[in-house]
């Protein structure tokens, strides 16, 4: 037995917001593999929960809330994993350390890669607090203008800019601990 | 450039990034996945009834059936001891006996 016939609705739905929900899910994961299965699981959603949708905001701001919460719940559930192995690898179960600081924190007078610039970045963005991570993600995000992260956040325009403001700031907070060690 | 400087040049570099990083372009397989992916979390949902649905009404039937059981004990009690009030009752009256004479029918 096939799925029911709002599929071509659907179909539309996934054509129409694909690129802009995968965009949000890689802007918060950071890996192709992962963003797929994310943006794949964020659009089931899309698909049960459409007989719900009470149209109290658009569409489209529905699905990208529930695509900003997924990234948001899996960057949770990573960082409890990763607090777990840490744990782990305190009581020395695990040999297999892997080294999380930069090879440019060795010296930072050297010129560093961009990957490297990237992932110092990536990890700069994951100290902010989720809001501020939230508002920054999104801006950077083609397409996104400020008036429509303030609907999918559920915030004011000027409670937006404020937080992207604030995020710019404890960015350069964070990068300066980093370059000035 | 003293360190200061060089500091800063390093944190506008990085946050420069910020206006380069990667799109991704839309993927035309990506519906296929989902459509997928939607068949896969069907058939799981059709799986586990298909398996708890036996279970459950075997468990239904045994319950009402020591429901059942418990009942028609119960009821059998309750007749004979109606039956027994009854037959005190009459023989009260025959002998002409006080309520609490009739007790003295009572078998412990």
């Amino acid at each position: 037995m096939g799925l029911p016939d709002r599929t071509s609705d659907f179909k539309y739905i996934v054509e129409t917001h694909q690129e802009k929900v995968r965009n949000i899910c890689f802007r918060f994961v950071n890996n192709h593999e992962d963003t797929d299965d994310l943006a794949q699981e964020v659009f089931v959603q899309v698909y049960e929960s459409l007989g719900h949708f009470r149209k109290e905001s658009e569409l489209t701001t529905w699905i990208y809330r529930i695509a900003v919460n997924e990234s948001l719940d899996f960057l949770r559930r990573k960082k409890r994993k990763k607090r777990f192995a840490y744990l782990i690898s305190l009581v020395g179960i695990d040999e297999n350390k892997q080294g999380t600081v930069p090879a440019a924190a060795e010296n930072p007078q050297r010129e560093l890669e961009n990957n490297e610039r990237k992932e110092i970045l990536i990890r700069a963005i994951g100290k902010l607090p989720e809001a501020q991570q939230t508002a920054i993600t999104l801006s950077k995000i083609e397409g996104f203008r400020n008036k429509e992260i303030a609907s999918v956040m559920g915030i004011s325009l000027s409670a937006v800019e404020a937080l992207i403001h604030r995020a710019k700031k404890n960015l350069h907070k964070l990068l300066y601990h980093y370059f000035r060690e | 450039m003293n360190k200061k400087e060089k500091t800063e040049q390093e944190i506008q570099k990085t946050l420069e990034l910020l206006d380069h990083m990667e799109q991704l372009p839309p993927d035309h397989s990506f519906y296929t996945r989902v459509m997928a992916r939607l068949d896969e979390e069907r058939q799981r949902q059709s799986v586990f009834p298909a398996i708890l649905k036996p279970a459950f009404l075997t468990a239904l039937i045994v319950i009402n059936l020591g429901t059942a059981i418990r009942h028609f004990r119960g009821s059998e009690a309750t007749r004979q001891t109606d039956s027994q009030q009854e037959l005190i009752e009459v023989l009260s009256r025959d002998l002409n006996l006080e309520a609490y004479q009739s007790n003295l029918f009572t078998i412990e």
